[in-house]
């Protein structure tokens, strides 16, 4: 312990002080307890619970929905959204491969009794 | 807030995604022209057989009006190469070419209205809005100049 110097000053300062060295080890510190600290914590606890983010606790207020259902509703919303995506993405996809498949076809028939368009398939 | 760009970015991922899958499935999906017709404009097995034998039927005609098309375009080719473009034997083949043309596509319009009788008369006239532009607008010059 005499290797480090703030030690040794401490000690030092006790030793010359036996004054200063008895109050340090008679001092205690005994803080009031905080009035209504229990409550506190819980109704913070409470307020981070029914709004779990600021944007969600806007769109629920504008929904008029109370914030503690708006966070099963955001999931719920997430999901029909994916899901409707999905199928507006499906439905482009089924109207664009018919309208292409039409397109094909018809030509494909009209060749078979058009003379002039068979003769100028044979011709390229 | 910092949630919703990722979920934009998804929600495009996920109907690419859908969208790309459908055009591969669909599209891998072989069909030939029959029975996409009969799909396409919900023909009965009656009105199917009708349009198959009227199909059959014209098949003569079409290939004498191939043949025909063929020998003009012969001549016009060695005319083309051989006499001046304002020679009367010249201007004679194109004459017969461009009567040609128009006796076909009445052929070919006079056939597409007799099939569109045989269906029902809403999907014939689809078929003919469908089928028509397809002859009246093909660009029968094209094959001429391609060489």
């Amino acid at each position: 312990m005499r290797d480090f110097p703030a030690y040794g000053v401490l000690s030092g300062m006790m030793d010359s002080d036996p004054n200063l060295s008895r109050a340090l080890k008679n001092w205690r510190h005994d803080p009031p307890p905080a009035p209504r600290f229990n409550a506190e914590v819980w109704a913070r606890i409470e307020a981070a619970r029914t709004a779990p983010w600021s944007a969600a606790a806007i769109i629920a207020r504008g929904l008029g929905i109370p914030a503690q259902h708006f966070r099963w509703a955001l999931p719920l919303g997430a999901s029909i959204v994916l899901t409707m995506a999905a199928m507006l993405g499906v439905g482009v996809g089924v109207l664009q491969t018919a309208r292409a498949r039409t397109d094909r076809m018809a030509a494909a028939y009209v060749q078979t009794i058009d003379p002039l368009q068979m003769t100028a398939a044979h011709r390229r | 807030m910092k949630r919703l760009l990722p979920f934009l970015l998804l929600i495009l991922a996920v109907a690419a995604s859908a969208y790309g899958v459908t055009r591969y499935l669909n599209t891998r999906t072989p069909a030939d022209q029959w029975s996409w017709l009969r799909r396409e404009f919900h023909l009965s097995d009656t009105q199917f057989a009708r349009i198959r034998a009227l199909h059959e039927a014209y098949q003569p005609v079409c290939a004498d009006h191939c043949s025909r098309i063929m020998a003009v375009q012969h001549r016009l080719d060695e005319l083309e190469g051989t006499t001046a473009k304002n020679s009367p034997a010249y201007l004679a083949a194109l004459k017969e070419w461009a009567e040609l043309k128009r006796e076909c596509n009445e052929a070919t319009l006079q056939h597409l209205r007799r099939v569109a009788r045989e269906m029902d008369p809403d999907q014939g006239s689809r078929y003919l809005a469908l089928m028509v532009p397809r002859v009246t607008q093909f660009d029968h010059r094209a094959p001429r100049g391609v060489r």
